[in-house]
């Protein structure tokens, strides 16, 4: 019951806020990009917690719990690193552009509507089957938590996130983000000492799961490999952490729900450190998260199925304030990446579908009007395939959110710093990409598995490659797109420069001073009750 | 050893971006003051 209660009464504050900020919204550009007057905080909110969702409470949880937590870090230092690259190759361009969606972004610098029309069906599609997976995951965990059915779980998500979202745009979503940022990072800090106290105590408890019968292999730096496991051999393993890894690093440098957040930058100087904040968070979280879900094993090793592991611990090992904390911290995950995704693609579907091919400018009035509606729409359609769908929280967002690494990944970059992309080159490169990964896929249906160095997001990556640079041998590019890149490349001088920049100059000391403090965690809380025997 | 390679490089990988963060900026700066020595105004770019 207090679950419930506890949820029930986040769920509130985030609809209020919603129903608060709706009367704030005043133009389209605060209801696409917050009015751009998000500070450091809100904006490292938004980018942790639109990234972090079920696929990372659940899914990763449950693949860390069957034997994978240190492959799954393996793999967090290469995604992580997508923040500081992705800001300072990307993110901040596109901001410097104004643009109010990232498809926008793509159309002006290739003075191309085709090349518009592309990313953003690319965006709807990509992070609809995100959203779906997400959603889908918080419904499975309200169930459990409630007793009510799945399809009223179902409902009941999509009606607190939708509402938010519809009403206040990109101004509520940047609020709760925030709100929820600090909900699942107390909870995964706070449930630590107390999963390890249940499961014998400091160091105890961690000598016990690297020595588990039925994990054996859990703790080593490969997880549990060999025949009849989820991973080949070792080194096998370690290759699908790497390039997962990097796959995740482009998401996170140029999805468009990571991407999109410095749009709402009240500066150049808040995006970067933003990127550095989320950088530390990321890989904070992670470490105390999945050395926690390691030594759950210790306790109860027939969790299933296995994505339920860090609900389970939350309902039976910790104090129950603390497992209010977490439910609801798991929930806000959800609902966060859930409200993102949904206002990004009513915004694709307004700004860059219906006001394009209607060959229209819609007036400001007219395009909040039409994004709430074309939100109400696309949520309903989310909830039907949701409710006919069955959940697959980890891989199927895997899949999603890996589409826009190979289909948007190299475009992003170049479109940035080469003066040698066409706009064909553009297009072909966003379709091939797309279906590159797509094709991958679809070779497991026919019984064709692949290598690891392989698999369907680096056949995307190389025909997206590919026909970025064939497609620039065709077509010729504009005055006006030589005139946009000129101005996303000028470095912006704020009034108060001096001061921003004496600021941000402290964020690299930040990052190290971290980085040694987590050396420390993982040598105290890994390696050294590992080796103890 | 294995193992301790993932424990130094998890907090590793934060002092390197550390390293990579300051040179995008310094050579943001450097940027900054050659706009400056061209245009003295109070406010360039987008």
């Amino acid at each position: 019951m207090a679950f419930l209660i506890g949820i029930i009464v986040s769920f509130c504050v985030y609809v209020s806020i919603g129903i608060f900020l709706f009367r704030k919204v005043k133009s389209s550009e605060e209801y696409y990009v917050s009015g751009r007057s998000g500070n450091t905080l809100m904006i490292t909110g938004t980018l942790v917690a639109s990234f972090l969702s079920t696929v990372s409470f659940m899914g990763e949880a449950g693949f860390s719990y069957e034997g994978y937590p240190i492959l799954l870090l393996i793999l967090v230092i290469f995604n992580a690193s997508g923040y500081i690259f992705g800001v300072f190759l990307f993110g901040r361009y596109l901001r410097r552009s104004k643009s109010l969606t990232v498809p926008e972004f793509f159309g002006n610098r290739f003075h191309s509507k085709k090349v518009r029309l592309a990313a953003a069906i690319t965006t709807i599609l990509g992070i609809s089957a995100y959203l779906v997976a997400v959603t889908q995951g918080a419904a499975v965990l309200l169930a459990e938590v409630s007793g009510v059915s799945y399809p009223i779980a179902l409902i009941i998500m999509w009606l607190v996130y939708s509402s938010f979202t519809i009403l206040s745009g990109a101004k509520g979503v940047m609020v709760n983000d925030t709100i929820m940022f600090f909900l699942f990072s107390i909870a995964t800090y706070l449930s630590f000492p107390y999963i390890i106290k249940s499961a014998g105590g400091f160091p105890n408890a961690i000598t016990k799961a690297a020595n588990l019968a039925e994990r054996p292999d859990l703790l080593s730096w490969h997880g549990i490999t060999g025949s009849g496991a989820t991973m080949g051999t070792p080194w096998e393993a370690l290759a699908w952490a790497v390039i997962m890894g990097l796959v995740w690093g482009i998401v996170i440098a140029v999805s468009p729900w990571q991407s999109s957040r410095y749009l709402m930058a009240k500066n150049e100087h808040v995006a970067i450190r933003a990127g550095v904040w989320a950088t530390i968070s990321i890989l904070s979280v992670y470490l105390f998260l999945h050395i926690s879900i390691s030594t759950i094993t210790t306790i109860k090793a027939d969790i299933a199925p296995t994505e339920k592991v860090f609900i389970w611990a939350a309902m039976n090992i910790v104090p129950t304030w603390l497992g209010v904390i977490i439910i609801s911290g798991i929930m806000a995950a959800a609902l966060s990446s859930c409200s993102s995704f949904l206002q990004i693609i009513g915004s694709s579907i307004t700004r860059d579908i219906m006001e394009q091919s209607r060959n229209k400018k819609y007036t400001d009035h007219h395009l909040l009007r039409t994004s709430r509606i074309s939100m109400v729409v696309i949520s309903l359609i989310i909830l039907l395939i949701g409710l006919f769908q069955p959940p697959a929280v980890m891989w199927i967002g895997y899949f999603a959110a890996t589409l826009f690494a190979a289909s948007w990944g190299p475009i992003a970059i170049s479109s940035v710093f080469s003066k040698k992309i066409t706009k064909e080159g553009a297009f072909w490169s966003i379709v091939f990409g797309f279906f590159g990964v797509i094709l991958g896929e679809s070779l497991g249906m026919f019984g064709i598995s692949l290598p690891v160095y392989f698999n369907s997001v680096i056949i995307g990556l190389i025909l997206s490659i590919s026909a970025l640079i064939i497609g620039s041998k065709y077509g010729v590019i504009t005055k006006e797109e030589r005139e946009f890149q000129a101005n996303i490349l000028q470095t912006p001088i704020e009034i108060d420069e001096q001061k921003e920049m004496n600021i941000t100059r402290r964020y690299p000391a930040y990052l190290m001073i971290s980085g040694v403090m987590i050396i420390m965690v993982t040598l105290m809380f890994y390696y050294w009750p590992i080796n103890m025997n | 050893m294995g193992e301790l390679i993932f424990s130094l490089s998890y907090g590793g990988s934060l002092i390197v971006m550390g390293w990579i963060t300051k040179v995008f900026l310094i050579k943001m700066k450097r940027n900054q003051e050659a706009i400056k020595e061209k245009a003295p105004i109070e406010k360039v770019g987008m």
